[in-house]
């Protein structure tokens, strides 16, 4: 059943054995996967079944410096961010749970075996069907070469997603909303918490609707899964009232957030001869599969280094021309008056490359074209999610200004440090290497392009990450290794806040795996119905 | 800058086989001179050597297509590689330009 918090009466109270505050993804699994196991679920949930401004507008945030504006970068409706997420999915490594000494900061209290076993359930979830990852299952599926098979510094990973992508409130609301023993509550955003520190017991949470109405819950257990940013955010707050008692022990709330920074930094040329469909889009009929490359563990310990996802996106000779972007940056960098570092190299590419410069002149101010092997596909650009350390310095702090319910909005403090800079230099070398010593091609590295890399080129993926961090202790991390959040022995934490580190492949199949496992664990944990 | 040492490898190694070479090399001839620059300015800065008794050491000049191509990519596994100007070559690909730059001037 749902309810619209905006029309029901006055300051109810409800009573559940589980709250799960937040439909979105990692909500809308945990109640699937817990209705058979509890007498009653309530889900808590900001925003309507659709997209809403009132409740989009609470996704502001006060500052956000080099950072993607949180007022887009997420959605704030039943089905969270997957109403306008990509579907793309890959699971982790083994090696991104470990501990790696030359990454800050890394390591997981759980090991791959204990997130592996759910994998498949989160594909099926996912619309990316349970039939795996393995990157010899599908060379030999659609009859391809694995370029880089005998490689081992570079290898072949696969990428699915659904077509069209999976919503996740489009495709699992009706159920939810036909089980009788799910409510949820929409247009009820979660205000406040009560918490009993003798008993270290969550009680009640409070939710507020858009017309001032209150809803009090009371359950045995609560599950914030508000999302990467605001789960930190609203428990910051409750950290507040509560003398830091909430996970926040070691002052690790809002700290260690993560994105997948998202660089253009190479071209690639290909040696004609071979054949890398592989690495390109292979349609099903309501999904895609597709190779891209990533660093061995093996390299990745050698060099120690982070991985990238590197996807072969094809790119024309015109496309790949260092005398294009050397124009641009030299033209931005004189009209200002200034003077660009590697001044010399710019000049350099712009005269070692005029006919593409002149062939940009004639597209952008004539509409003509002047060389037909401007066209020409030559190699890959490709667009590469990067790995980034956890630092404490990059986190969500509460700022002095409030939102419509009072509470106070984010800051974030978000940097790419120079040493993931240098270390995705590192990796990029590999690449190079490994793609001339297999015959494949040769790689230019363009750090001549730095300022436009890391500036106006730099994008990112929208995965919000670390913010309430697993942990072994309450020293280290917000949540134990079962995403309860220390210091309480009732209240979790699901999505991917928890995530210690991000890897290079998106979240979300991680996610939808953890939420499972949570499930299960909660299911040995509290009485059943 | 990458593009023409692209072609150049071409030229020389027949990597990647294209026709249209030799009309983007006579109508800039300006490209071609900086990446044999270059390539030598890279090889100065790397190896102590000269150009040319490294290939003549490595014996590719009179090898065919195929070996000269194994030799090369064998470098690249060896991490006998040097940056010009970004584009990640091996030390034969580099000798190669480095000599002919030398022959130049
Ligand atoms: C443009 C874009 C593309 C993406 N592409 C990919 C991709 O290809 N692959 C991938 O793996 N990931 C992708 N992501 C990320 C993916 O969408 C998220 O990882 C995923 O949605 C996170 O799930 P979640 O349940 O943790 O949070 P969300 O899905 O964001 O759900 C949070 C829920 O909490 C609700 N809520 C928030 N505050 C309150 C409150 N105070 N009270 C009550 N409810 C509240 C929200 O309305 C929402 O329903 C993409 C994201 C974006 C923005």
């Amino acid at each position: 059943m749902i309810i619209d918090g905006n029309t029901i009466d006055s300051n109810i109270h409800d009573e559940a054995d589980i709250c799960i505050i937040g439909g979105g993804v990692a909500g809308i699994v945990l109640a699937r996967e817990l209705k058979d196991s509890y007498a009653k679920i309530i889900m808590v949930e900001g925003g309507d079944e659709y997209y809403s401004q009132d409740s989009q507008d609470l996704y502001q945030s006060n500052k956000t410096t080099h950072f993607p504006n949180t007022h887009y970068s997420r959605l704030r409706f039943l089905g969270g961010s997957s109403n306008h997420w990509e579907n793309n999915t890959s699971p982790f490594t083994a090696l991104d749970f470990e501990k790696r000494e030359w990454i800050p900061n890394s390591g997981w209290p759980l090991s791959l075996d204990d997130i592996e076993p759910f994998y498949m359930q989160a594909a099926t979830y996912c619309g990316t069907e349970p039939d795996g990852y393995n990157t010899n299952y599908w060379k030999s599926k659609y009859q391809q070469e694995d370029l880089f098979a005998a490689s081992g510094k570079v290898q072949t990973q696969i990428a699915k997603s659904s077509l069209p992508p999976v919503r996740f409130f489009a495709q699992y609301g009706e159920e939810l909303k036909q089980t009788e023993n799910i409510l949820i509550y929409k247009n009820s955003n979660l205000v406040d918490m009560n918490y009993e520190s003798g008993k270290r017991k969550i009680t009640s949470i409070i939710a507020q609707s858009y017309t001032g109405k209150k809803l009090t819950i009371n359950a045995k257990v609560f599950i914030m899964c508000l999302g990467g940013l605001e789960n930190a955010r609203m428990l910051l707050h409750f950290n507040d009232k509560y003398d830091n008692g909430l996970g926040n022990q070691g002052g690790n709330v809002g700290a260690y957030l993560m994105e997948h920074p998202t660089v253009r930094a190479v071209y690639m040329f290909k040696q004609e001869k071979k054949n890398f469909d592989f690495y390109q889009a292979h349609y099903e009929q309501s999904r895609v599969i597709k190779g891209f490359l990533s660093l061995t563990e093996q390299a990745l310990r050698q060099e120690k280094s982070v991985n990238l996802r590197i996807p072969l996106m094809n790119a024309s000779e015109f496309e790949l021309s260092a005398g294009i972007s050397s124009a641009h940056i030299l033209a931005d960098e004189l009209s200002q008056v200034s003077m660009p570092d590697d001044f010399g190299t710019h000049v350099m590419n712009v005269l070692s490359d005029l006919d593409m410069v002149i062939e940009g002149l004639a597209r952008k101010h004539f509409d003509k074209r002047i060389f037909e092997s401007a066209n020409d596909n030559i190699g890959f650009l490709p667009a590469m999610m990067t790995e980034q350390t956890p630092i404490r310095e990059n986190c969500i702090k509460l700022s002095e200004k409030k939102d419509g319910f009072g509470l106070r909005l984010m800051d974030i403090e978000y940097q790419i440090t120079q040493d993931d800079r240098n270390r995705i230099w590192k990796s990029l070398n590999v690449l190079a290497k490994e793609f001339g010593a297999l015959g494949l091609g040769r790689v230019k590295l363009n750090p001549e392009f730095s300022s436009r890399i890391w500036g106006s080129q730099l994008g990112f993926s929208n995965h919000h990450m670390g913010t309430t961090k697993m942990a072994e202790t309450e020293k280290d991390g917000v949540v134990d290794k079962n995403s309860l959040v220390f210091g309480t022995s009732n209240l979790f934490m699901a999505g991917s806040s928890v995530f210690c580190t991000g890897s290079h492949v998106p979240p979300t199949l991680t996610i939808c795996a953890m939420s499972i496992r949570l499930a299960e664990y909660i299911k040995t944990e509290f009485n059943h119905a | 800058m990458p593009r023409v040492s692209r072609r150049t490898l071409i030229k020389l190694f027949g990597i990647i086989p294209s026709a249209a070479i030799a009309s983007h090399f006579s109508l800039n001839a300006a490209k071609y001179d900086s990446v044999l620059e270059q390539a030598w300015q890279a090889w100065q800065q790397n190896l102590d050597i000269k150009p040319l008794p490294y290939l003549q050491a490595t014996k590719i000049t009179n090898l065919p297509e195929a070996e000269k191509q194994k030799l090369i990519q064998q470098e690249f596994a060896e991490d006998k590689v040097i940056s010009v100007n970004g584009l990640v070559l091996s030390y034969i690909e580099t000798a190669i330009l480095a000599q002919l730059y030398l022959e130049q001037v």
